[in-house]
């Protein structure tokens, strides 16, 4: 018999996410923006402030994100910020950027379904 | 109790341990910084790490993602590329020795995403960085 992996449910999550939209994403934009700003502040407190450049490059993008998507980019602009995460032959890596916004993204992961939950809809919390 | 130095040291272990890898990167391998001097060589570093809090409130399985990068002085990118080849053939899927002090066995070593640019230390001086973010999946051999 040959393997088969079968899926269902997806037109009844398709009405059940139809219920709260937009309503849901206009929710949860807050939600994200704070996570968002929190990252933002620590980023910029974890990096050195020698030349200022660092520091400055910082910055949080809101993007338009598609049908219920509410998407909010934290950049690390700067021309040597990625010298700094992996690290120089005369410096080492100092992992900075990628356990910041890892920790972000999964506690408004979080946050998110605290929400959905919130709206009566059960998810699943398991990451990756 | 999971000894994350112990990963650690399985980790730089595999690849010091591989004489193709020496061949390509013959200053050896080094956490976070290699000696002043060394033309090209392999360093590892922490990059992430967490818990799985979701699975038995995080005592089940402890993930690290660690930067593994070659580096080699000069323009080319032809020995950086090949010992990056190399260290992936390693960890990719690849297996771990841990030791009793460990305390935990490997579940699962996978490349997560590429790392790679040059750096100019002087303007006449060049170096090639390359590699990628290894996660590595540990779970305790005893509660």
């Amino acid at each position: 018999m040959p393997n088969q992996l079968r899926l269902s449910g997806f037109v009844e999550l398709k009405r059940e996410l139809g219920t709260f939209a937009p309503d849901a994403r206009d929710a949860t934009r807050p939600i994200l923006a704070a996570r968002a700003t929190d990252a933002r502040d620590e980023l910029v407190a974890a990096y050195p402030s020698i030349t200022g450049a660092l520091r400055a490059g910082v910055a949080l993008i809101p993007r338009i994100g598609r049908g219920i998507a509410a998407v909010i980019t934290l950049r690390s602009g700067s021309d040597h910020a990625h010298l700094y995460e992996f690290g120089t032959v005369h410096a080492g890596p100092h992992a900075t950027f990628l356990p910041i916004t890892e920790r972000a993204r999964r506690a408004s992961t979080d946050d998110v379904v605290d929400y959905v939950e919130g709206q009566g809809i059960k998810v699943s919390r398991l990451h990756d | 109790m999971i000894d994350p130095n112990e990963v650690d040291r399985a980790v730089i272990g595999v690849l010091a341990a591989d004489a193709t890898l020496a061949g390509l990167l013959p200053g050896g391998v080094y956490w976070d910084l290699a000696p002043i001097g060394t033309t090209a060589f392999a360093v590892v570093g922490l990059s992430t790490s967490r818990g799985l809090a979701e699975l038995n409130d995080g005592t089940t399985a402890r993930t690290f993602v660690y930067l593994v990068k070659a580096v080699a002085r000069g323009t080319s990118s032809s020995p950086t590329a090949a010992a990056d080849a190399r260290i992936q053939a390693l960890l990719d899927h690849g297996s771990l020795t841990l030791s009793a002090a460990a305390g935990c066995s490997l579940m699962v070593m996978r490349w997560i995403d590429r790392v790679r640019y040059t750096e100019s230390t002087t303007a006449s001086e060049i170096w090639q960085h390359r590699g990628g973010r290894y996660e590595v999946t540990v779970t305790p051999t005893s509660s």
